[in-house]
């Protein structure tokens, strides 16, 4: 384990004179704003272990003069250095590097125009020069070196993993390997094998020496060399077959993500219909509002029309009940009259009498005089009266406000309606993105359809190949007990044992790799997954799931895998994994963080912040005050929080590191 | 030799057992072992397993 005691740096880059940084067990924080020298002094760390720099920039090349102090530069001085103290399983160990001008050179142009002095202590004692190398090495190789000191601007390079055909993911993934301790099991591997065909030359040539073994060595080489050459195309095709399957698999993600974008279409157009005809309709109800709007002004006169109306209504009352009662009248003495003329009852229909006569007469006068008559000025008042109220009944407009308010209501819910499938359009755009995407799935499924061809035609010569193994083996092993048998000897058996233990040897470390990595994979996501949950706050977000290169997915409830994720969670992602790996990892050691929330929400931020003390043993943050909370960041680290500095800005071309808190 | 050494080692040591239990325990142990103490010396491990495998020829012994 390694563990960082101090840090002395001597006019590097902004840090002019000697200043020093040390560290604890837990989280230090080094808070500086942007242009203070946060990624120069991560390049400090890593310029102590591995004697590079490493720009954002590809465009720097003279490295070193940029690392001289740039006041000193003004003045002509050219040197620094950089003083690490660290312990390594326990032992304390002291490295120091320094640069200066070779002699003769007053103005560098090149890093070839500075020397380097290195200096490493164990314990008490000077490790060699010849031996410096080798022990840094093991203390933190350059390969691994990604997953302790990482700049937080290029953390999106872990993107790459889960890209097969990318050679980035590859030189990861090989990295990955390095820090979980495989190549192990793989440099067993080799060294078994070389001893192996040593073992079978030295198995031979034994056998040779027996001139009647002659012709069955000479068939077993051939047999062997057959063997090699079949076992090397096995492995070609083996592989090529796997790249094709990775290149499968992307393409069935992208097809996946085109299903979606098909979809997406198809929901797009669907909207654009429903605009075109919510616009006509809205068209529409426009127009008619637009004409009920030019009697609008009507509801104005409504309380005077229901007054006038009311009074033609009663007039009209009274005059159609004055017309009804003489009407009534004159039909009833109408009736009598022609009983009295007919001689006949009107109700039973009997002959009158005399004194029915009299009666009915005397009825008929009396109606006569209480009879009013109904003027013909009355009924052409009556008549007038009746016009007027049609007339004022259609000017009463008394329902056009709630009509105009219905219609204004259903252009408004229109409106939202348009505006809503609009909006719901614009995103369908932006998510989709370019526009040819037609021609792009159609290219994807010709090429899923080409590459699925040629994994059948793989499969089909390496079943031919591994049957040729097969019966290749079965002949050498034919041929050695041949030789078996016609003289066996001590040193011929002897060796013929050992080939056989070496042969097991090697497949008990080729089986024994596969093993270990499907356990580590397991284990990186397990841990990875533990930790993503822990900072991701998305709960549709379940899991990990890890890829052949170590690259991870986000896993949804549903079980489906995120094909789009952000930038930000991206971010989240390597800092999982990189948290994992150092869980699982021999090489465990402190984790030096430059600018890692540039990308992440405030809430990512302060989720990450709070699980700094689980990534590593030591974890040295280098931020900015805005990238996360001060008052967040000391609250929820608590005693976690080991240690705190600022960058203090002299002047543009000189920082200063000063203790930002005491420590508690 | 850490905790991850030993996983390496359990690990080995379970496959020898279950599939290749004819294989001494002993020998698989120490070509582990040259392997873990040699990761940044390739010569040196390739030199140490060597002699090893020699060591358990019986012609050798």
């Amino acid at each position: 384990m390694l563990e960082f005691v101090e840090l002395k740096i001597t006019n590097f880059g902004p840090y002019k004179d000697t200043q020093v940084i040390k560290f604890d067990k837990g989280v230090t924080i080094i808070w500086g704003d942007n242009g203070r020298g946060k990624t120069i002094l991560l390049n400090a760390f890593r310029y102590a272990l591995l004697g590079i720099v490493k720009e954002r920039s590809k465009q720097k090349k003279n490295n070193l003069i940029s690392l001289c102090n740039w006041e000193n530069i003004e003045q002509g001085i050219y040197e620094f250095s950089v003083q690490l103290s660290f312990k390594y399983n326990g032992e304390p160990y002291e490295l120091r590097r320094k640069f200066q001008l070779r002699p003769g050179i007053v103005e560098p142009k090149s890093d070839n125009d500075f020397e380097e002095e290195v200096f490493l202590q164990k314990s008490n004692s000077i490790v060699s020069q010849n031996e410096l190398r080798q022990q840094l090495t093991k203390i933190m190789p350059e390969q691994v070196s990604r997953f302790f000191l990482f700049d937080g601007e290029l953390l999106s390079e872990y993107e790459d993993l889960l890209d097969n055909n990318r050679a980035i993911s590859s030189k990861i993934k090989d990295s990955i390997e390095k820090i979980l301790g495989v190549p192990i099991l793989i440099n067993a591997l080799n060294d078994v094998n070389a001893e192996y065909e040593k073992i079978n030359k030295q198995y031979l040539k034994i056998a040779n020496k027996n001139e009647s073994n002659s012709q069955i060595i000479g068939a077993l080489e051939s047999a062997n060399v057959k063997l090699s050459h079949l076992q090397r195309s096995y492995n070609l095709y083996t592989k090529e077959k796997e790249t094709e399957i990775q290149r499968k698999k992307i393409i069935e993600v992208e097809l996946s993500r085109t299903e979606r974008v098909r979809a997406q279409i198809e929901n797009k157009n669907k909207l654009l219909q429903e605009i075109n005809s919510n616009e006509e309709r809205r068209i529409q109800l426009q127009a008619t509002l637009k004409e009920y709007s030019k009697d609008a002004w009507l509801v104005l006169l409504n309380p005077i029309v229901k007054e006038k109306l009311l009074m033609i209504d009663k007039e009209i009352k009274s005059l159609e009940h004055k017309q009804y009662k003489e009407a009534n009248i004159t039909n009833e003495i109408k009736k009598l009259s022609q009983a009295i003329h007919s001689n006949l009852c009107p109700t039973c229909h009997r002959d009158l009498e005399e004194e029915n006569k009299l009666e009915i007469n005397n009825k008929i006068k009396l109606l006569k005089e209480t009879v009013i008559e109904f003027t013909d000025s009355e009924k052409s008042r009556l008549e007038y009266l009746q016009r007027n109220k049609t007339i004022l009944r259609a000017q009463e407009v008394q329902n056009i406000k709630e009509l105009i308010n219905n219609l204004n209501s259903q252009i408004d819910d229109l409106t939202v309606k348009i505006i809503d499938s609009k909006g719901k359009v614009n995103e369908i755009n932006q998510s989709i993105g370019k526009p040819d995407q037609y021609e792009t799935i159609a290219n994807l499924n010709n090429d899923h359809a080409i590459i699925i061809n040629n994994i059948r035609v793989l499969d089909d010569t390496i079943t031919r190949i591994d049957r040729d193994i097969a019966e290749t083996n079965s002949n050498i092993n034919i041929l050695t007990k041949k030789i078996d048998n016609t003289r066996i000897d001590n040193e011929l058996q002897n060796i013929l044992t050992l080939k056989e233990s070496v042969l097991s040897l090697r497949d008990l470390f080729k089986d024994g790799i596969s093993i270990y990595r499907d356990k580590l994979r397991e284990k990186v996501q397990l841990d990875a997954s533990m930790l993503f949950r822990r900072i991701s706050h998305e709960k549709d977000f379940v899991d990990l799931v890890i890829n052949d290169n170590y690259g991870l997915n986000i896993l949804y409830r549903d079980g489906k895998e995120n094909v789009n994720r952000s930038a930000g969670y991206e971010h989240i992602i390597a800092i999982s994994l990189i948290g994992a790996l150092q869980q699982n990892a021999p090489l465990s050691g402190p984790i030096v963080m430059d600018s890692p929330f540039g990308r992440l929400d405030e809430v990512h931020s302060k989720n990450i912040s709070a699980a700094l003390g689980s990534l590593s043993h030591q974890v040295i943050l280098l931020a900015y005050e805005g990238e996360i909370d001060v008052q967040f960041a000391r609250h929820t680290l608590g005693s976690g929080l080991s240690n705190e500095y600022k960058l203090e800005r002299i002047s543009g071309k000189h920082t200063k590191i000063v203790e930002f808190r005491e420590k508690t | 030799m850490n905790d991850h050494h030993n996983e390496i080692q359990n690990t080995i040591e379970q496959l020898r057992k279950s599939k290749y239990p004819s294989l001494s325990q002993e020998l698989v142990k120490q070509i582990l072992e040259i392997e873990i103490n040699n990761q940044e010396n390739r010569i040196e491990a390739n030199r140490l397993i060597s002699i090893t495998l020699k060591k358990t020829w019986p012609g050798e012994a």
